[in-house]
């Protein structure tokens, strides 16, 4: 479980996430393990001194970005997930995301599809700085780079799930592949992941 | 004024709150709809990535959600490219309305839907994705498909065409018996199948079955190569696309027709036979006649029309005596039991006999129990056997005569033996019918009985009478008899064995007898009886050479010799005649 000290650092990290994307744990959480399964999670919290009921998270409203940071690590020492999971469960979230939904359905072309991701990252953090540095069509590329998030080395591989399930949405045909070319927490200055597909 | 300012972001904010609030409002009222709602649907992108499903569709295709969205729903259709063509038009008209297809659920197993999409468009008119509502008629389909499965299965042809006489449906096994392709025959009308290709015919038959609603008619179809094939063909109204129609059936009795015309020339040919037989046929059934040939009309002076009448008396046929025994027979017959073939007077319209004899067999005709009779007119047979028999008794008569003067002669020339011979005949007639020989053979008996020592009259009249022992010479001169009587009887044709009893009767069982010393086996039964009479008779008559003995010594003599000389039945016979005075000689 979560040290003290450790909590004591996260509860520190400035930045606010939005309800949507809190909710998509719980979502994970009760396909995999039912409602207990949420209800032992929301007993870890509040053993931290932190109680969270996720029912009452409303979709748009704004929660400190610790809570997502918590989230994923108390629901990964609770089920004992392996980084993979973490990756399938960010694969996950986009899939029930109220807002990547109503943002990624708005898309009438790959390209318009593509330029709406950022927005998405905006509609979610607070923090961080998302870009789209390249996209090829013809030669199946697309680089993303994401600036100034760096929160905690779990959302790394959560990220690369997530991004692959967003991309999911625009090339559902294509067999896509996704890499994590730099990390900030390798000492490298922001996150790039770069994607290619046949 | 500046003062609206803080007034209007007041509203302003107030608004936006508001309008959150009611866009929260709506979202959990879609919500609701994409959770509750029991028809599945999916919202699908223009990239074909399933956005969201409702929850029902999670049971309907048994994949979660999770395994769902982002994934493309073409692999979830039997036929990809359905779902390209719904794409295509729905993009083209903005929705479509029940459009049949078929998915594939995660057990493999075949989901029937009509579905109906709404395209969905951002601000500028681009299309962006489409709603697709699923309708599961696999139910409906599968009911379908069994019906189409028995339609184009069923052992007839099956068309169903509309009361203009157009086509609407047809199975397989139409196509077959007509050699069209379903496309060409859909393209006909009924009258294009017909061997007459008469409207007018149709016409009146689709009127027949508005009146009555249903027909059954045997006619002809036309192939397609123009031949003509016998069909049997039931028809009636139905509901068909929600109008009235005809589901017709139509039986190919190609087979069933040449097997019906075969039968029939086969039933011709066996009436022929019967008709012209010169025996008279009959079938009863039920005590009624149902069929006579012309042989019965002509013997036994009644009309067909007179046999088939429902009052006509079969038993009158018959001659009151006849009567009791026809009717046991057939009775016999019902309860199949075997009835040999038999003798009957007949009697003719007119009063005239005729002496038939009758087979009978039990038979079914149209599927009744019935009596087959053929009957052989025995009457001229019957004539010629009765003019035999009084020829035979007056050759019998002559016969006798003949015999017993044959016998005079010999008992003239040996008055001892006087009577002897018939006396011997006489005893032999006793035994044999005691034996329960028949007539025939008693009668033969009877007649070489009153000849058997005709012999004699090549034997020295004086060797007979002389009284005293006769020396060996003279003994074997006497045994000469049997050969000798048998020389003479068999230059007369006898009717029976008269010669061979002649010249067995002084053999004996034990091989000791003479002429030929036979055995047992070897000697005739009518021999043997004679053999005992013989020395029953001549015992008890007085010779030259001795006293009379008494029955008693005969019997005691014969018993002596049983099993010996004698055949013991025989000898068994004798004893019990002489014993219980069933014989006496005068």
């Amino acid at each position: 479980m979560l040290g003290r000290s450790e909590f004591a650092k996260i509860i520190k990290i400035e930045g606010k996430v939005r309800g949507s994307a809190l909710k998509t744990d719980a979502e994970y959480v009760k396909r995999n393990w039912g409602a207990d399964g949420l209800k032992v999670v929301e007993t870890d919290f509040k053993n931290l001194g932190y109680p969270i009921e996720y029912r009452k998270i409303k979709d748009l409203d704004w929660y400190p970005v610790c809570v997502r940071l918590l989230s994923l690590l108390i629901i990964k020492a609770r089920f004992n997930l392996s980084d993979d999971d973490i990756e399938s469960m960010g694969k996950m979230t986009p899939k029930f995301s109220f807002i990547v939904k109503f943002i990624i359905k708005m898309a009438p072309t790959l390209e318009k599809g593509i330029e709406n991701i950022p927005m998405i990252w905006g509609k979610h953090y607070s923090i961080g700085e998302f870009e789209v540095v390249e996209f090829d069509d013809k030669d199946n590329f697309l680089l993303i780079r994401l600036k100034d998030f760096k929160v905690h080395p779990i959302l790394c591989r959560y990220l690369t799930g997530y991004f692959f399930g967003l991309l999911q949405f625009l090339m559902p045909n294509e067999n896509v592949k996704i890499e994590e070319l730099r990390c900030m927490f390798k000492g490298d200055p922001y996150h790039e992941y770069r994607f290619t597909w046949k | 004024m500046n003062t609206d300012l803080p007034g209007n972001e007041m509203r302003n904010n107030k608004n936006i709150k508001e309008l959150k609030e009611e866009l929260f409002e709506l979202k959990d009222y879609i919500n609701d709809i994409w959770q509750f709602c029991p028809m599945p649907f999916a919202y699908i992108n223009i990239f074909d990535a399933i956005i969201d499903i409702s929850d029902s569709f999670e049971g309907f295709l048994g994949y979660k959600k999770e395994e769902v969205i982002g994934n493309t729903l073409n692999k979830y259709f039997k036929n990809p490219e359905d779902l390209k063509n719904i794409k295509r038009l729905t993009i083209e008209q903005g929705g479509l309305r029940n459009e049949n297809s078929v998915l594939v659920n995660r057990t493999g197993e075949e989901i029937y839907v009509n579905i109906s999409t709404l395209l969905r468009c951002d601000e500028d008119g681009n299309s962006i994705g489409y709603f697709l509502a699923f309708n599961d008629i696999t139910r409906e389909k599968r009911a379908e498909l069994k019906f189409r499965n028995i339609f184009d299965n069923a052992g007839d042809a099956i068309y169903i065409y509309d009361l203009d006489g157009n086509f609407l449906a047809v199975n397989k096994n139409a196509c077959e018996l007509l050699g069209y392709t379903e496309k060409e025959i859909l393209r006909l009308r009924l009258e294009d199948i017909d061997a007459d290709h008469s409207p007018q015919k149709c016409q009146r038959m689709l009127e027949e079955l508005k009146k009555s609603g249903r027909l059954f008619i045997e006619s002809e179809h036309c192939t397609k190569d123009g031949k003509k094939i016998p069909i049997e063909f039931s028809a009636r109204i139905i509901q068909f696309d929600d109008k009235p129609a005809v589901l017709s059936i139509a039986r190919d009795i190609t087979q069933r027709k040449k097997a019906e015309n075969a039968l029939k020339e086969s039933e011709m040919k066996f009436r022929i036979l019967a008709e012209e037989s010169p025996n008279m046929i009959f079938i009863n059934q039920a005590g009624k006649i149902v069929y006579v040939n012309k042989s019965c009309e002509k013997m036994m002076e009644y009309t067909r029309e007179e046999f088939y009448a429902e009052d006509f008396d079969f038993y009158k046929l018959f001659s009151p005596e006849s009567r009791e025994r026809c009717r046991e027979n057939f009775e016999r017959h019902m309860k199949n039991e075997e009835v040999e073939p038999t003798e009957y007077t007949l009697l003719t319209k007119n009063g005239n006999k005729i002496e038939a004899l009758i087979t009978t067999r039990l038979i079914k005709y149209e599927g009744k129990d019935s009596i087959l009779g053929i009957v052989t007119d025995i009457s001229q047979q019957k004539r010629i056997e009765k003019n035999l028999k009084k020829s035979y008794q007056e050759l019998k008569k002559t016969t006798s005569s003949f015999v017993f003067t044959m016998a005079k002669i010999v008992e003239v020339r040996d008055p001892y033996t006087a009577g002897h011979q018939q006396r011997v005949a006489k005893l032999a007639v006793a035994i044999a019918r005691k034996l329960g020989l028949s007539e025939q053979e008693i009668d033969t008996i009877e007649m070489a009985a009153l000849i058997h020592d005709i012999g004699k009259l090549y034997v020295p009249a004086e060797l007979l009478n002389r009284p005293g022992k006769l020396t060996d010479t003279e003994m074997e001169l006497i045994k000469t008899h049997p050969r000798a009587g048998y020389d003479i009887a068999k230059t007369i044709e006898f009717p029976g064995p008269i010669a061979q009893i002649i010249l067995q009767h002084h053999e004996r069982i034990d091989g000791s007898g003479y002429p030929a010393g036979l055995q047992d086996g070897e000697i005739i039964l009518a021999a043997k009886i004679l053999a005992v009479a013989d020395v029953v008779e001549a015992m008890m008559s007085h010779r030259p050479y001795r006293p009379a003995r008494t029955s008693a010594e005969a019997i005691e003599e014969i018993s002596t010799r049983r099993a010996v000389y004698y055949e013991p039945g025989v000898v068994d016979v004798c004893i019990d005649l002489f014993r219980k005075r069933l014989f006496m000689f005068n």
